[in-house]
């Protein structure tokens, strides 16, 4: 990627976005700062990732390069990022999967919560459950009911195994005892045609994508699983109104290695909360269809953590660690 | 006339003139990633993306697809020229482009190559004009069953493209299918013969496979003795095609194109399976059937023209449902979302501009790419002419440096040295890799889909013979059957009286 790394910067810099170094002086950084992600190019998270790398590249005068590292859903990165030196200069941008991960499959190899140093949380979303027209319910306790009724009878779509959108329907059927079958799909684009063209009746999904169908009538959004109701479809209750308790939101953000120096921490955290408020910023999330949510160090190691313990028992519950 | 009055806006759009800028700079693009081997649309595509974040919509999204396109008809070169094929869809040109090449008719399969991509191109974009919506339909009425019960017949036609040992082929098939298993079961996350190498939790790496397998397996070959490698530079005559070539490649293309522009449309991956499916098909019904495999112009000019249609088409689901059919599409939406563009049923009414700018665009960007590609095919063929030794390390280094990029592991060095090892093995024992990368394209695929409706049927087999689409698909998957071994059984009579 380094060469077309290069080839892109190139670009970059034609198209006038180029990096306009300040040439303040700075104890850190003074090299280059490695951004891993563990997805492939081009995702929401390979985005986003490199927006904030050009704003930390202009407000430092270092260059932040994202660096993919894909692999095992993103295990494969923090494996290598847990091993880094903790100096600051190889970060790792995460996603949700990051404290789900270790529960599902042991083997991946890292502590969500010991092994890293949160830095600030980025942006976060609610899942939207959505059902098919032809499953013929229209509010959140009818599904409840139907479903209840018949346990173990409908079947139920993700974006893969594991994959919050797994996650926030196992959650709620531990939450209200009921029973449907789990069909992954590979990837949320698949899952989307599966409940377009009503493969699947019903799964939870992101909002972003599922916008256009429900204002074609194509699929009827149910609830969201944020804590409240989401500023986008404020007529859609969140899971919470019926089922008290429940919430889960996806979100991305920044760690880095376990020791890295907490000034670093400051520092990278100021930089990245201040890009957040800009109108650039506001502009660009919002196109996006998710919510800025940056944090402070300790809120976000909060959220991995609380992450962390609920998605162990609800997986545990489900029965669905690999091995 | 409401099509005609679409068309004109479209055009106007197109012709715009920073419109036909980025075209430009998008095929351009391509074709130079494309004849780079390792280094595919996706990563160039993704790099590119931030780029397109201050560009107006349409413009964005003409250069990302510019870049795609341009793509399909630079990797046929590298594929045709040194047996290199970048990326899934072009490793099937390699069969007849590659031997053409060694021939001494490179130039003549480029040309094939690039005229066939031009007429699918320009068929493909009337057919997404005409009928994106309708054919959207079609697509959604594809369930699982169907799904699995197409593969199974691509898996048993699939043993036409041994040109040898038809057992030979049958292992190679199963040895792909085994090597589709690694990795982590979509089912249960749990992880197949990974050897507990967090590396192969992914899967084996495609790319690696087919540059290990073919290019630098090839490349091995020819280190071994110096005549083989002269036939490439020896005679580099026919840069055009005569008359009768022409009339060659007329049908065959046609078919690409349609089995390319049918399958470009299904969301299950179908436009990688079309090149494929067009070589499998035109081996059948080719008056020249005989010569396929041993640099027949049909094996070039069908699976280009079709993985050109299906390149093309596969943009119906992703405009209209906002469902991608690959990767690259699957950016193209995050590239739409990020302009405020939501790809959904009322994309056309909403973003007449774009839609409509985009689909004539295409068809302007074929244009630029016959314009560019036909007079650079002399310089490509020069490259032939290179020293042997300063090429092959040019190539080992483009082909590592692609690969490292798209992955960033130096795992995939090995797994790259691994398929070399592997291919040039095959070649002393005269198996052929085409059998075994369809093997494992087709294996995992068919493996989601048919536990997905085992699962949906709760484990009742007879899904795969009420769903209508799916019983059509085995009823033609059993006739393939018998029409492959009923001639075998007969020859096997008729062998078994003569020597070998």
């Amino acid at each position: 990627m380094k060469l077309l790394s290069l080839l892109a910067a190139f670009t970059l810099a034609l198209a006038g976005l180029g990096t306009s170094a300040t040439a303040q002086e700075a104890a850190y950084p003074n090299d280059l700062v490695r951004i891993v992600v563990g997805s492939s190019p081009g995702g929401t998270a390979d985005t986003v990732s490199r927006l904030i790398a050009e704003a930390l590249t202009e407000k430092f005068g270092q260059t932040f390069v994202v660096e993919n590292l894909p692999g095992a859903g993103g295990a494969l990165a923090a494996k290598t990022v847990k091993t880094a030196a903790p100096d600051g200069y190889t970060i790792q941008f995460i996603f949700s999967s990051f404290s789900i991960l270790p529960s599902l499959n042991p083997a991946v190899g890292y502590d969500p919560v010991k092994d890293f140093e949160p830095i600030a949380m980025v942006s976060s979303a609610p899942n939207l459950l959505l059902v098919h027209p032809s499953f013929e319910v229209s509010t959140l306790a009818e599904w409840i009911e139907k479903v209840k009724a018949n346990p173990g009878k409908f079947d139920y779509g993700s974006g893969g195994i594991g994959y919050s959108q797994h996650l926030s329907m196992e959650m709620l059927l531990q939450s209200i005892d009921g029973e449907a079958v789990h069909i992954p799909y590979s990837g949320s684009g698949d899952l989307l045609g599966a409940l377009i063209s009503g493969q699947v009746p019903f799964a939870f999904d992101t909002l972003t994508t599922a916008i256009p169908h429900i204002e074609s009538g194509a699929l009827i959004p149910l609830a969201t699983t944020s804590a409240e109701r989401s500023e986008i479809l404020p007529d859609v209750p969140a899971v919470g109104e019926e089922v008290p308790g429940y919430e889960l939101t996806a979100w991305n953000g920044f760690v880095a290695p376990a020791g890295t120096p907490k000034e670093i921490i400051t520092a990278l955290n100021d930089a990245i909360t201040e890009y957040l408020q800009s109108d650039e910023a506001k502009a660009f999330f919002e196109k996006l269809g998710t919510k800025i949510d940056a944090s402070t160090p300790e809120e976000f190691k909060e959220t991995i953590s609380g992450d962390y313990e609920k998605f162990a028992k609800v997986i545990e519950k489900a029965g669905i660690t690999a091995q | 006339m409401e099509f005609i009055s679409n068309l004109s806006l479209g055009f106007s759009v197109a012709f715009a003139l920073q419109n036909i800028f980025f075209c430009f700079i998008g095929v351009l693009g391509g074709t130079l990633v494309g004849v780079l081997p390792g280094v595919g649309p996706l990563a160039t595509i993704a790099i590119l993306l931030p780029v397109t974040f201050s560009m107006a919509p349409d413009s964005a999204l003409i250069m990302l697809a510019g870049i795609y396109y341009g793509a399909q008809y630079g990797g046929s070169t590298t594929a045709i020229l040194l047996n290199l094929p970048g990326e899934a869809s072009s490793a099937i040109t390699t069969l007849d482009g590659y031997q053409m090449a060694r021939r001494g008719r490179a130039g003549a399969a480029l040309a094939t190559a690039a005229l066939a991509s031009f007429l699918a191109g320009t068929i493909a974009t009337v057919i997404v004009a005409l009928f994106a919506t309708p054919l959207t339909k079609v697509a959604m009425a594809f369930r699982p069953p169907s799904y699995f019960s197409m593969m199974v017949l691509g898996l048993i036609a699939s043993v036409v493209l041994a040109h040898g040992s038809v057992l030979k082929a049958i292992a190679m098939v199963m040895l792909g299918l085994l090597l589709g298993i690694i990795g982590t079961d979509m089912y249960t996350g749990t992880t197949r013969l990974d050897m507990g190498m967090l590396e192969l939790a992914e899967g084996v790496n495609f790319v690696a496979l087919a540059i290990g397998l073919f290019g630098i397996a090839e490349i091995l070959r020819n280190l071994e003795s110096p005549e083989n490698r002269d036939v490439l530079t020896d005679k580099v005559n026919g840069l055009w095609l005569s008359l009768k070539d022409l009339k060659r490649i007329v049908m065959p293309s046609l078919r690409g194109t349609a089995i390319g522009s049918a399958l470009g449309i299904l969301p299950g991956g179908g436009a990688m399976l079309s090149s494929y499916a067009a070589y499998i098909i035109e081996k059948k019904v080719s008056r020249n059937r005989g010569e396929m495999g041993n640099g027949a112009i049909e094996g070039v000019a069908a699976p280009e023209a079709a993985n050109n249609a299906g390149s093309q088409t596969a943009f119906i689901p992703m405009l209209t449902l906002g469902l991608p059919s690959n990767a690259v599409m699957a950016l193209m939406i995050g590239a739409m979302i990020i302009q405020g563009i939501q790809p959904g049923p009322d994309i056309i009414i909403k973003q007449p501009n774009m839609f409509w700018g985009l689909i004539v665009s295409m068809w302007i960007g074929n244009l630029m790419l016959i314009v560019l590609n036909l007079p650079l095919i002399g310089l490509w063929v020069r490259f032939l002419t290179v020293p042997y030794p300063v090429l092959v390390v040019a190539v080992m280094a483009f082909s590592a440096v692609g690969i490292y990029s798209a992955s960033g592991t130096l795992f995939s060095m090995y797994e790259l040295g691994f398929f070399s090892l592997l291919g040039y093995v095959f070649m002393r024992l005269g198996c052929e890799p085409a059998p075994l990368v369809l093997g494992f394209i087709l294996g995992p695929m068919m493996e989601e889909q048919l536990r997905r409706s085992m699962l949906m049927s709760r484990g009742d087999p007879t899904v795969f013979l009420t769903e209508p689409i799916s019983l059509c698909f085995l009823i033609a998957a059993a006739a393939a059957l018998l029409l492959i071994t009923a001639p075998a059984i007969a020859r096997r009579r008729e062998e078994a009286f003569s020597e070998e």
